[in-house]
């Protein structure tokens, strides 16, 4: 008894009694745990509710506009075309055959982006003299549009998916390697000390602290920059390209065929949400910690 | 024996607005076993001498022997406690101890019954999956304390480590230490900027200046005895090293005389 370092106060807690007001999340407050559950599954509904009313509402809204100002088709085509223009396009062989192409080169240009974006931003912020070298030029490029340089990429890497892939991974590139950096630079001192203290240093206190700190920003990153990729693809395709989403999208304007543009445009963001779904879903594999805390946080400030 | 040597350790640190003097000139002499409260208030560098010694940071000039080494770099023979659990979020509380095990790359096998069972000591046996944002603050600090004390430290650090918490934790965290102490009698140096805390705990308490820190002066507690409970801040003995240094922090202008 007296080498102990219990707490009579916090044992209560464990046995389930209600001892006190702490924030924690005990087996004492079952109460406040139901309750918790409850105010999850309501928010669970409504993000998803309300959502699927304002599109509701958007569609609706978009059908009546045309039928008082009497909208030409090739300008806005109503909603039941476009529909049946995207169930036609889904179930089409040769649009799968642009979709994929047009997927090929996200994914792909964003796997190019996460490896290089993650890499130089690890060596950015853990070595001054890369973060010297290659940050100023790393901003600048930022300031280019992308949408200008495609065409030198066209006369670089020729028409097609080398083109097509560079210039998605360029776009995507630039939130992965900021949100890395910044990740990594703003864990706290502190842990870094706690790290040393129990004697990490060098690659093991990176591996051990740094990374899994930064982490929830890298996926920031990743989550920004997939659906930046998706922009980076149409782009590349809309220059340098003979087949994918962005071509047909051309080819469909130059057309006057609205319905089937504005039916593609739905496939892009249909596209963007699950891709970015996957994102979130890694995300919760990889550090579930950051996305029970802040589940947590959310619930508590509501 | 001496076992920690600090001697004439100051520091300067280089600000944006000119050099701040942060430590002047300390000399201490820690014997092996000795509880040594350093009690000062806030921004008088006591967590800069603490860092010092636990060779977390460089002092400007001065220097501080362990035992026959003189600290460079984060001794293996020491346990830190922060003033924030600074638990890690992707680690539960069992292998938030670990951390400590890893880091000196100790066999971790050896080590895990160890840290099961000093989890169960604090109260915390069922808690060892839990990660830190499922724990209450108190909960959160004694898994830090855990962490220090799982290899076996001979000297213990302790950087306000109560200072976040409410005033029954602390109480209570306060005399678990104690008994751990008297337990293992490790070296302890226990920062805090609590007088009773300081003068509980300590059977030597160093009261420093404010900015640029320095020792103002040394108290021996001894005549509280070895063995102290909660009672003992009653006793008069207990209340005459607290008037002496409240006496003290008046004369330094930390505390004012009269409510004016």
């Amino acid at each position: 008894m007296s080498s102990s370092l219990i707490s009579s106060r916090e044992e209560a807690d464990a046995d389930g009694e209600p001892a006190d007001l702490s924030p924690a999340v005990t087996r004492g407050d079952l109460e406040a745990d139901k309750r918790q559950r409850a105010l999850q599954r309501r928010s669970r509904l409504l993000g998803f509710g309300i959502p699927v009313l304002s599109l509701a509402a958007v569609v609706i809204a978009w059908d009546i506009a045309i039928r008082i100002f009497d909208i030409a088709p090739f300008i806005l085509p109503p909603p039941v075309e476009v529909w049946d223009e995207l169930i036609a396009q889904l179930q089409d062989e040769q649009y799968r055959h642009h979709t994929y192409a047009t997927m090929k080169a996200v994914v792909i240009g964003f796997l190019v982006a996460t490896v290089s974006g993650v890499l130089l931003g690890v060596a950015m912020a853990t070595w001054r003299g890369a973060y010297r070298v290659l940050y100023p030029p790393i901003i600048a490029s930022q300031g280019v549009p992308k949408t200008a340089v495609a065409p030198l990429f066209l006369l670089w890497f020729g028409f097609g998916m080398t083109s097509k892939v560079m210039i998605a991974s360029l776009i995507a590139f630039f939130p992965v390697v900021v949100g890395t950096l910044h990740g990594l630079q703003s864990v706290s001192p502190d842990l870094l000390r706690l790290g040393r203290s129990v004697g990490l240093s060098g690659t093991r206190l990176f591996l051990k602290i740094r990374l899994p700190a930064a982490l929830p920003e890298v996926f920031t990153g990743l989550k920004v920059g997939i659906t930046l990729s998706i922009v980076g693809a149409i782009v590349a395709e809309f220059v340098a390209a003979n087949e994918g989403l962005g071509y047909m999208l051309i080819i469909s304007m130059a057309q006057m065929r609205t319905q089937v543009v504005m039916a593609t445009l739905c496939i892009l963001a249909l596209a963007g949400v699950i891709l970015y779904g996957i994102i979130e879903v890694l995300e919760r594999v990889a550090i579930p910690w950051h996305v029970a805390s802040g589940r947590k946080h959310i619930v508590v400030s509501s | 024996m001496t076992e920690i040597h600090i001697d004439g350790v100051s520091k300067v640190f280089a600000t944006r607005t000119g050099r701040v003097s942060a430590l002047s000139d300390i000399s201490l002499k820690i014997e092996s076993g000795q509880f040594v409260s350093i009690l000062g208030p806030s921004g008088c560098g006591k967590s800069t001498l603490l860092s010092i010694v636990a060779g977390l940071d460089v002092a400007s000039s001065g220097r501080v022997t362990i035992g026959n080494d003189r600290v460079t770099a984060p001794h293996s023979g020491l346990g830190m406690v922060f003033q924030d659990a600074h638990l890690l979020d992707w680690r539960n509380a069992l292998d938030n101890v670990m951390l400590q095990v890893e880091g000196k790359r100790l066999p971790r096998a050896d080590y895990l019954p160890r840290a099961r069972s000093l989890l169960e000591q604090v109260g915390l046996a069922d808690f060892e999956d839990k990660r830190p944002w499922e724990l209450s603050g108190g909960m959160r600090q004694r898994v830090a304390i855990c962490r220090a004390l799982i290899h076996e430290p001979k000297i213990l650090l302790f950087d306000e480590p109560f200072g976040p918490l409410d005033a029954l934790t602390r109480e209570q965290l306060m005399l678990d230490l104690h008994r751990l102490w008297l337990r293992d009698r490790q070296t302890v140096i226990f920062v805090t900027h609590s007088i009773p805390e300081a003068v509980f705990l300590g059977d030597v308490v160093v009261v420093m200046t404010k900015r640029p820190g320095r020792v103002h002066d040394v108290l021996h507690t001894s005549d509280l005895g070895v063995e102290r409970d909660l009672d003992v801040q009653a006793s008069s003995a207990f209340q005459e090293h607290v008037r002496k240094l409240h006496a003290q922090f008046q004369e330094l202008g930390i505390l004012s005389k009269r409510n004016v």
